[in-house]
């Protein structure tokens, strides 16, 4: 059995509590409203190079106006998409089974005063085409854009994902 | 939405216990009476956790090829119980998800999980050789079985588990394609029969509570 690495997860939410305050908009004309949208405990699954993973944050939208992720990139990937894993249980040919959807978004709303969870089996942000492999431990930098915002930087923490902390959990 | 090219939708197991789970509500087949002094966490009264597939049904057998190279037939993990799960190891979201999840089950088992298989079968045979699932489980646990074989090996095993499986083109990405696919678990006890199918999102602590309820069952029978 392998040592258990909730030390390092623990740290990488205490780290990745990064908050994103106002200010950062000033000045734009279409949203007067500051953004205030603060990501917490970004981390991402180990990846080979040339693969892909999911960037999994906890989204809370702190300011009065709705907002919107619409993108991102990283030096670590070719790409950065927006997805859903859809899940449902349905009928096929007679018979349930449950099934998973992967679905492309162009954007990830996080309307005012609320908290989007990305997680495994829901909302992720994928980073395609790995530029260099992601190992336990690492860290980077991954550039969100909101709709008509400046940039947001974020350090997104690599994680083995299956200690007890609830990374994988509910 | 994109060009779908369906592989196969099909399957010829009659999942009948399931529909009965599902429309029971997920309740699932009822306890032997209280545990007169057992484990309470093992005992006989306590309820499976997953979809029940009630009688169940010997498991569709399979000899594919694991990430070692060496063959893994079904039949011949008779004594121990096995859990299967299809996906493909550029599925970025649900399979490594369902694999964390199956590492903190060992966890929760103990020395018991000595006596359960987890094995993932690519339905991804083009891209997916045993030696990229021996890299792929090997940043998991290398002692997860990452079974491998050819397409129509494949498609037959998908087609005997009723498994979906559907290839969506992703052009733009450097990808190529991404798979649509079933996300249940399924669960094979020691006899070689199918016994459970576990959703994607189980608890840890219920999926090693039913597969503890099914090592401690007799043998043999």
């Amino acid at each position: 059995m392998r040592a258990v690495s909730s030390v390092g997860v623990a740290l990488a939410v205490l780290v990745a509590g990064l908050f994103i305050g106002a200010g950062c908009a000033a000045g734009r004309g279409s949203h007067p409203a500051p953004f205030n949208v603060s990501v917490a405990d970004a981390w991402a699954r180990p990846g080979a190079a040339g693969d892909s993973t999911a960037v999994y944050m906890r989204l809370t939208n702190h300011g009065r106006g709705g907002e919107a992720l619409v993108g991102g990139r990283t030096e670590v990937a070719q790409r950065v998409e927006l997805h859903e894993a859809v899940l449902q249980t349905e009928l096929r040919d007679g018979r349930p089974t449950q099934v998973m959807r992967m679905q492309q978004l162009p954007a990830v709303a996080v309307p005012a005063g609320s908290e989007v969870e990305l997680r495994p089996g829901g909302l992720h942000i994928m980073l395609v085409g790995l530029e260099r492999a992601l190992a336990e431990g690492d860290s980077f930098a991954l550039t969100l854009q909101f709709q008509d915002r400046d940039p947001v930087t974020v350090e997104v923490f690599v994680v083995r994902p299956d200690s007890a902390t609830g990374h994988e959990g509910h | 939405m994109k060009n779908l090219r369906i592989i196969h939708i099909t399957g010829v197991l009659a999942l009948i216990g399931l529909v009965a789970a599902i429309a029971a509500g997920l309740r699932a087949a009822p306890g032997t009476g209280r545990a007169d002094g057992e484990d309470h966490e093992t005992g006989p009264a306590e309820a499976f956790h997953g979809f029940v597939l009630d009688p169940p049904q010997p498991a569709p057998d399979f000899t594919l090829t694991d990430q070692a190279q060496n063959p893994f037939r079904l039949s011949d993990q008779k004594g121990s119980v096995v859990v299967l799960f299809f996906g493909y190891t550029a599925c970025p979201d649900v399979c490594p998800a369902t694999l964390a999840r199956y590492a903190r089950v060992k966890r929760e088992l103990g020395p018991l999980a000595d006596q359960v298989r987890f094995a993932f079968i690519t339905v991804d045979p083009d891209r997916d050789t045993p030696a990229r699932l021996r890299e792929y489980l090997g940043r998991l646990d290398p002692d997860f079985h990452g079974l491998w074989g050819t397409e129509e090996e494949v498609r037959r095993i998908v087609d005997a588990y009723g498994v979906y499986v559907e290839v969506v083109e992703a052009p733009a990405s450097p990808v190529g394609y991404w798979i649509n696919h079933t996300a249940l678990s399924y669960i094979v006890d020691r006899n070689g029969n199918l016994r459970l199918a576990h959703p994607f999102g189980l608890d840890p602590e219920d999926m090693a509570a039913d597969l503890r309820r099914l090592l401690l069952e007799e043998e043999g029978t």
